[in-house]
């Protein structure tokens, strides 16, 4: 694969117990690339995203994000923690700081991990805010938020990190119909933005739209990806097909052209 | 048998002199049981190998014995070590100078340690895993979300167990009277030695008992309330 992506992930191998759960991912991701995974409930996008920031640890691969790359088999608590920090998750339960109050949720990441000024990550924090729309709840908790804007501070936490590549883990399926929208034209926006975005989802024209790529997983492996176009218009693997026929029975063929 | 009101107040004086030995025989344990069941915990909570084993074998028999028997194991040793070991240090002491608190802060420490212990494992716990996941994923260290996010969290949640275990210790010392320390329970007590007034020597301890339990319960329950007020976790 290509010297420029910005994420390279060769022969990934996680088990879960004596249960494999990722068997052999193959992933490049390029500078400003959005990449959706999609698949069925337990086919291991999530926990390959969670490989990707190491909040599992993998059996066996290599992993490279920028110019730093590991062996996943013996990667070192330091090396886990640099690679960690080029990277941001945004997570499906929003998990925010539940002790910290908005704007603190932004700051941690900034003032305690990578040690920027308190003035200049508030400043930071700030911009992030804004750009999610809550500049006017700096100061309350999470618990006084909506779904929603749990979220958006998720994603504001995510973006002042500015990392290399922004990890979304089911990032709308807590919220209710009306929210999933507002946040996912919020992330619509981010990608827009030229930020490399992996998500993992189930809102498969998001995925369709947003994405520049799609991967398609099933049972531990990639099945197939390529182009929203050509993943949901003509896929090859007949599982993709048969997984994505509820989403594109209802369209008209010249959607896909 | 009548009731002798004035000496009530009399004993009452006397006793509540006695407040401060009392407070610390309790406080000290707490503050030391903090510092040592905490780590104790965090090694359970974590479940490290061997060591966590260990420590879940020792505060099930710590638990298992009554803290006035421990009381008691703790005076006889000392009792019988000290002259030898003060002898082997050159020193002009006997058992008669060393001060009988310290073995009851000793057995009272070690009581709340193991009572601590579970107390921040149980609040441990009650913190979501998620929080560790996301600390992480925020680039801090293990130490940094277990020390910024997870135990500030935990904090609140262990409070009414932290505020039983308190008012536990202020009881417990009474123990101490038994090893000769005069504390609020002995002062009462000796207040009465005279005139075998007694019962309102005893009605004398209780009261002051009660003021100190109930006051020490009111200031943790206002702790708690204004910890919880600021991070009531989301459902």
């Amino acid at each position: 694969m290509s010297h420029d992506a910005i994420l390279e992930v060769r022969g990934l191998h996680k088990s879960f117990g004596k249960k494999p759960v990722l068997t052999g991912i193959d992933l490049a991701v390029e500078p400003g690339e959005t990449v959706a995974l999609l698949g069925p409930s337990g086919s291991g996008k999530t926990t390959l995203l969670r490989c990707l920031n190491f909040l599992e640890c993998a059996d066996a691969g290599t992993l490279r994000i920028e110019n730093q790359s590991v062996d996943l088999r013996q990667a070192h608590k330091k090396e886990i923690l640099a690679l960690r920090r080029r990277t941001a998750m945004v997570f499906q339960n929003y998990d925010l700081f539940l002790n910290k109050t908005v704007l603190q949720n932004v700051t941690e990441g900034l003032i305690v991990a990578r040690k920027a000024p308190k003035e200049e990550a508030i400043v930071t924090a700030k911009q992030v805010l804004e750009q999610v729309g809550l500049a006017d709840r700096l100061d309350a908790r999470p618990h006084e938020l909506s779904g929603g804007q749990q979220q958006r501070v998720g994603i504001a936490r995510a973006l002042a990190i500015n990392p290399a590549v922004l990890l979304f883990d089911e990032p709308t399926s807590a919220l209710d119909p009306e929210k999933v929208q507002e946040i996912l034209d919020l992330i619509r926006a981010v990608a827009d933005t030229g930020m490399t975005l992996i998500i993992v989802t189930h809102e498969m024209a998001f995925a369709y739209e947003v994405a520049h790529r799609v991967v398609f997983m099933e049972g531990g492996e990639i099945v197939e990806q390529g182009t929203p176009q050509q993943v949901f218009g003509a896929p090859k693997q007949e599982r993709t097909a048969q997984f994505l026929a509820r989403f594109t029975e209802g369209k008209t063929p010249e959607y896909f052209i | 048998m009548t009731f002798d009101l004035s000496f009530l107040g009399t004993a009452l004086l006397a006793a509540a002199n006695k407040i401060p030995t009392t407070l610390a025989l309790a406080l000290i344990p707490l503050v030391l049981g903090t510092v040592i069941g905490l780590p104790l915990a965090l090694v359970r909570f974590y479940r490290v190998p061997v060591l966590g084993q260990g420590i879940q074998g020792a505060v099930t028999l710590i638990k298992g014995i009554p803290v006035v028997l421990m009381l008691f194991v703790f005076y006889v040793i000392s009792g019988k070590a000290f002259d030898p070991f003060m002898q082997f240090l050159g020193l002009p002491f006997t058992f008669r100078d060393f001060p009988k608190s310290i073995i009851a802060i000793a057995a009272l420490t070690i009581y709340a340690s193991a009572a601590l212990s579970e107390a921040f494992r149980g609040a441990l716990a009650a913190v979501n895993p998620s929080q560790f996941d996301t600390g992480a994923a925020a680039g801090l260290t293990q130490a940094q979300t277990l020390g910024r996010i997870v135990l500030p969290q935990a904090l609140p949640v262990s409070l009414p167990m932290v505020s039983n275990i308190t008012t536990a210790l202020i009881k417990a010392a009474a123990m101490a009277s038994l090893v000769s320390v005069v504390d609020v329970m002995n002062a009462a007590v000796i207040s009465a030695n005279g005139n075998y007034r007694y019962l309102e020597a005893y009605a004398a301890a209780a009261l002051i008992y009660w003021g100190l339990c109930f006051s020490l319960e009111k200031a943790f329950s206002v702790g708690e309330k204004v910890l919880t007020r600021r991070m009531r976790s989301v459902a």
